[in-house]
């Protein structure tokens, strides 16, 4: 028996411990990779050695039964498959295996360079680049086997496989048969037809059949398919194929065993069966122990706050009939050439807390393809901020109280049970993954630690031993990022460091299993960190970048139960955070750098196609980038100003607006009545042609009866010339007007106001008459004035032809101002400024007598030389017609005249809206003499004859017949009335 | 244009205050502006009607070149206004013309063509007038017989026996009956009701005035 030398205390020690006996250091490391080789691969042990290693496994195979315990493999056994990693993971699987593994090709040419079986003999990154050329696995990996061939025993561990997985689970019975029966499923792909999923392709599902592998691998264990030629499987698979056949044989009922299962998970179970004599007690653990990790899930569920959704995959795919063999995805699984798939190597990363709730699904997914290792670091911790110290202390109290109840997880990965209660408290209050960690931290130290990793309890030990093994032994070709492995639960790293091979295995730039779970950086140098930055996508560094700021926000809470840890660790983890790799220089924990100096680094503008299938389908339209105007804004609070956004586009394009009838909605009986309004209004405007009566009709016999008699009654007193009817009485006494006229100063102008109309003429001509022969009677110089445009032709005509008796002559006994225009407001002017109001008169000059301004001025003619302004005139006499004119003059000009020298000559049918301002106390109107009746009064007051006595006969004899044609047509047009009421009376009834 | 109406607002508000201020406070030095401020309006007021006339000759222009039905209507008024105006304009309204030794042998033809044409136009049309408010008169009762119809109609012979022979024959006692209620019609009814008419229209002129000083009435447009 060969012996190991200790790397820590430099003792001997039989090549079967895996734990120094002196030091309790871990020897397995040695075994599976040896520590003074580090960029040797794993396969790069000797074949003797290694199947010494094998044949002492199967040598211990009775000592070891799960007999005596049943949950925890013995972890001092070396020849305990526990060693190479209780990990499912197919990137776990130990290099002894893995050199198994690598066997195997030469048995299958046609597979790919990229088939599990290269994953698993996959060279150590340091001499194989993960991204330049990942399927070189074959070629870098030195055949283990001599050239002649294989040693038996490896073709009969090729043969049967199953034989390999049952003495191994005969070894390990907790964690043995997700991680071996992986490893012969992917054995068994060597059969099967080359995996059609391409290699580099690391969808989702393929990432999620991993989980399905796992399961799968029992099922390719008992599939008949999974015969592989025997010349590459060694002596001892085939031998154990055979015993597991056998056991199928007796277990399962007659008939085909695969029938109605082809996944061959049940026909396993059933082989498994414990009562049949003829299986081993370890597989009757490993049949009783195959629903365990469901069931454990489904306690951690119990027991967590809540499920992840790999477990919940995990469980689900356990309740589910594994009827669905998966060699695409186990092929895929497996065939992950440059290690940058979402695969097996990245589970911690995966569990690190806070970790899932930035990733996608997939990586979700992903996550559940880990069930070992992160049942190991989440058992019972769901959420991943409080599951590690929860899982690790569930998982230590369930490791001390009932072994049994372990979760798969526990079992699968803490092959070491035999020591639950070794450790010091101080070690059983430190989280073994910190503990671990601490060690990490101090990789250099290893020695040191060594008395701490004597305090870590067997059970984590194993725990975390195989696991670390299993790391190791992974393919090189997916070597963890640094953020993936600072996010390795640190339980693996007490592990890790429990079995820390030397010093020189925890250096940067080691790719040996304990640096990976020391969280190491696989890269020693910045070269060796772009050559790791190759392999990883964009995703990877984009959740590297996350991960630090969701650790950070969590330190808190790790430092919260990292209050236990001795001073000095404690003091390590205050200054790194657990998720950082303990010792590592700062440079290298950066993973940053590493991943974006790589020559061969993905562009950061080409994005994976993988990726971009995953790439959510954007369906809305593009953003439109807002148009910034130069022009200034035209309307608004901000008009004036320039490169303002302008509205967004669309908003003014809407579109044309609904067009809304405004057309009025109405009924036809509304449309009748409106149209007959219409019409009556048109008609209104229209001029009615006089319709052609017939000269003797209804209407004009009337109306001829009407002339005729009023003609006749008019005319009559002027050719009868009699006094038919006396004066008119004296409605106001005319003497005032005589004396005021008598009292005029001598040569003081009258001012005589023409103001009617040539149709009223009669009537005001024989009132105004007799007042303006009294004064042409006093000689009294008169100005003619008016605010009607005829008013001086009619006032010319009334001296010159009605009174031309007394001779007035323009320009030197009267003058004619002319038209005073503006209204009320040329009356002011001319009441205030008479001079300048009317420069030029009517006086009958030609035009071009106007050229003279001094002759045709009227102020300078005789009777207005002592003439400034109104008030010079001796008398205002006013001859109108119309009660506004008579208004204005008296409101406008009276103020200007001389006291009580205003006298108003009006036409009777004005005398009621005048007789107010002769009423009036203040002397408006001083008098006032109406109509016919007036003149006719004042002639007699004049004792004179003139028109008014003449009119006053006529006007007498026509309003009385007026008053008879009134009655008369009255009277008629009464008793018509009554006759038609009485004729619709009639009708009526 | 679009402060024209604000400007024109302001000159009116402004000239309007300003003169009703000159009215009731006299100020020497502003007595030219009073006076220009009213001659302006006068001669504004002139303008307007030498442009009305323009526009009603235009008009009945347009129609007599048009060739409309009643054409000829526009076509006499048009000769006549052309008439007059060359007539008054060129000889001047008093213009005379003499044809004999006596005075009386003359002709003034703007004089002669009011005298014998404008003015007893107009009467004959006051003299229809008469005759059709009688006629209506008349028929009134035949269309409306009602309370108001009846007050009117014995309102209008009233007033006609006022200024009838009944009133100023010697009718002894009927004549002073008469006279004395025309009289008192006349006096008490119609000076009340036009009393009233008067007090409004003053308080309109004021409303109307001050509305325009202030600009709230702009009945020159805007």
């Amino acid at each position: 028996m060969a012996e190991l030398q200790c790397p820590a205390c430099g003792q001997l020690n039989p090549d079967h411990l895996e734990t120094c006996q002196h030091c309790q250091a871990d020897l397995s490391a040695l075994v599976s990779s040896p520590g003074d080789m580090p960029d040797e691969s794993p396969m790069g042990m000797e074949g003797d050695d290694l199947a010494d290693w094998l044949l002492s496994m199967r040598e211990e195979e009775p000592d070891d039964d799960a007999g005596d315990e049943p949950d925890y493999p013995d972890e001092g056994d070396p020849g305990s498959p526990s060693a190479p990693g209780p990990s499912p993971s197919s990137a776990g699987i130990p290099d002894w295996l893995a050199a198994l593994s690598d066997e195997v090709p030469p048995a299958a040419p046609e597979q790919p360079a990229d088939s599990p079986e290269d994953d698993l003999a996959d060279p150590s990154p340091a001499e194989q680049p993960l991204a330049e050329d990942p399927p070189h696995e074959t070629q870098a990996i030195p055949p283990v086997d001599s050239p002649e061939g294989p040693p038996g025993w490896l073709t009969d561990l090729a043969e049967g496989e199953d034989s390999v997985e049952i003495s191994g689970s005969s070894m390990q019975v907790g964690d043995l048969p997700d991680w071996i029966e992986g490893l012969v499923s992917s054995a068994g792909q060597l059969k099967a037809p080359p995996p059609a999923a391409e290699p580099e392709t690391e969808s989702p599902q393929a990432g999620a059949d991993w989980l399905a592998d796992l399961r799968g691998d029992d099922e390719g264990a008992d599939s008949p398919d999974s015969d592989q030629p025997g010349g590459e499987i060694p002596d001892w698979l085939e031998g154990m194929d055979a015993i597991h056949e056998e056991i199928e044989s007796t277990s399962m009922p007659a008939g085909d065993p695969d029938e109605g299962d082809p996944t061959g998970f049940a026909a396993e179970d059933e082989a498994l069966d414990p009562s049949v004599p003829q299986v081993p007690d370890w597989i009757s653990q490993l049949a009783n122990q195959d629903p365990d990790p469901r069931e454990s899930l489904e306690t951690t569920d119990e027991n967590g706050e809540e499920a992840p959704d790999w477990l919940e995959k995990l469980d689900s795919m356990a309740e589910s009939p594994a009827s669905e063999p998966e060699p695409d995805a186990r092929a895929e699984e497996t065939a992950d050439p440059a290690g940058e798939g979402p695969t097996a190597p990245e589970p911690d990363g995966l569990a690190q807390p806070g970790f899932g709730e930035g990733i996608p699904d997939w990586l979700d997914e992903l996550q559940s393809q880990t069930p070992p290792i992160f049942g190991e670091i989440q058992p019972g911790g769901d959420r991943p901020g409080e599951a590690l110290p929860d899982w690790l202390q569930a998982s230590s109290e369930e490791a001390e109280l009932a072994g049994e109840d372990l979760s798969f997880e526990e079992e699968s990965a803490d092959p070491e049970p035999s020591e639950p209660a070794g450790a010091g408290e101080a070690q059983e209050d430190m989280p073994d993954w910190l503990s671990g960690m601490t060690l990490d931290a101090e990789a250099g130290e290893f020695e040191g630690e060594s008395d701490e990793e004597e305090a870590i309890p067997d059970w984590l030990a194993g725990f975390e031993q195989p696991e670390v093994e299993e790391i190791a032994e992974e393919p090189d070709d997916e070597p963890l990022p640094d953020w993936l492995t600072t996010m390795v639960p640190a339980e693996d790293q007490p592990a890790g460091t429990a079995e820390q091979p030397p010093a020189s295995m925890a250096e940067p730039g080691d790719f040996s299993p304990a640096a990976e779970a020391a969280g190491v950086p696989q890269v020693d140098e910045p070269g060796d960190a772009q050559e790791e930055a190759d392999g990883i996508p964009d995703w990877l560094s984009n959740l590297q970048e996350q991960v630090p700021s969701l650790e950070q926000q969590e330190a808190g809470e790790v430092q919260d139960w990292d209050v236990d840890l001795p001073e000095g660790e404690q003091q390590a983890e205050v200054d790194d955070p657990e998720w950082l790799p303990a010792g590592e220089p700062d440079e290298k924990r950066d993973p940053l750098p590493a991943f974006s100096q790589g020559p061969d680094e993905i562009a950061p503008g080409d994005v994976p196609d993988w990726l971009e299938a995953m790439r959510p389908e954007d369906d809305a339209p593009a953003p439109v980038a807002p148009e910034v105007s130069d022009a200034p804004e035209q309307y608004g609070p901000l008009a004036g100003m320039r490169g303002l956004l302008s509205a967004e586009p669309g908003i003014g394009q809407a579109g044309k607006p609904e067009a809304y009838s405004v057309k009025l909605r109405i009924s036809d009986a509304q449309q009748g009545s409106m149209e007959a309004l219409r019409s009556m209004v048109e008609a209104e405007t229209e001029p009615q042609p006089a319709g052609r009566k017939g000269l003797f009709s209804e209407q004009g016999i009337l109306r001829w009866i009407i002339v005729t008699l009023l003609f006749l009654v008019v005319i009559f007193p002027f050719f009868l010339d009699l006094p038919i009817s006396g004066l008119p009485p004296m409605a106001r006494p005319m003497g005032n007007l005589g004396r005021l006229i008598n009292d005029l100063p001598a040569g003081a102008p009258a001012l005589v106001i023409v103001d009617f109309e040539p149709g009223m003429s009669g009537e005001l001509n024989a009132a105004a008459g007799a007042v303006i022969d009294h004064l042409m009677l006093r000689e009294t110089p008169l100005a003619l004035v008016s605010s009607s445009p005829l008013g001086p032709a009619l006032g010319e005509r009334l001296v010159s032809r009605e009174l031309a008796q007394h001779g007035y002559a323009y320009g030197q006994d009267y003058v004619n101002l002319g038209y005073i225009p503006g209204g009320a407001t040329g009356l002011q002017n001319f009441a205030n400024f008479p001079r300048a109001s009317l420069p030029l008169g009517y006086d009958g000059l030609p035009f071009w007598g106007l050229l003279n301004i001094e002759a045709a001025n009227p102020w300078n003619q005789a009777p207005l030389q002592n003439v400034g302004a109104l008030s010079d005139f001796g008398l205002t006499l006013l001859v109108t017609d119309n009660p506004d004119t008579t208004r204005s003059w008296i409101e406008q000009v009276h103020p200007k005249l001389k006291p009580g020298t205003f006298v108003v000559i009006a036409s009777a049918q004005a005398e009621p809206l005048i007789l107010p301002y002769y009423n009036s106390g203040e002397g408006q109107v001083a008098v006032l003499v109406t109509g016919v009746a007036g003149g006719a009064s004042y002639e007699a007051f004049l004792t004179r004859e003139g028109p008014g006595r003449a009119y006053w006969d006529s006007l007498g004899l026509g309003a009385l017949a007026a008053i008879v044609l009134l009655f008369g047509a009255g009277s008629f047009n009464l008793f018509l009335y009554y006759r038609q009421l009485e004729s619709e009376r009639k009708g009526r009834r | 244009m679009r402060r024209l109406p604000l400007l024109s607002t302001v000159v009116a508000a402004l000239s309007g205050g300003l003169a009703l201020y000159l009215l009731f406070f006299q100020i020497p030095g502003l007595a030219g502006l009073r006076s220009y401020l009213l001659q302006s309006a006068a001669s504004l007021a002139a303008l307007a009607l030498i442009v009305g006339i323009i526009h009603l000759l235009t008009v009945h222009l347009d129609k007599l070149i048009a060739g409309e039905e009643r054409a000829v209507y526009s076509g006499v008024l048009v000769f006549a206004l052309l008439l007059t105006f060359l007539l008054a304009f060129a000889f001047g309204p008093n213009f005379s013309y003499s044809y004999g030794s006596d005075a009386t042998d003359r002709i003034e033809p703007a004089n002669w063509l009011f005298q014998y044409v404008q003015t007893p136009i107009e009467i004959s049309l006051m003299a229809l007038l008469s005759i059709s408010l009688l006629y209506a008169a008349g028929r009134l009762l035949r269309r409306r017989v009602n309370t108001f119809s009846v007050v009117f109609l014995i309102s209008v012979v009233i007033a006609l026996l006022g200024s009838s022979l009944v009133a100023t024959g010697g009718f002894a006692g009927l004549s002073d009956a008469v006279a004395t209620v025309s009289q008192w019609v006349a006096r008490v009814p119609a000076v009340a009701g036009a009393r009233g008419i008067i007090l409004g229209v003053a308080l309109g002129t004021i409303a109307t005035g001050l509305r325009i000083i202030m600009g709230s009435d702009r009945p020159y447009g805007g």
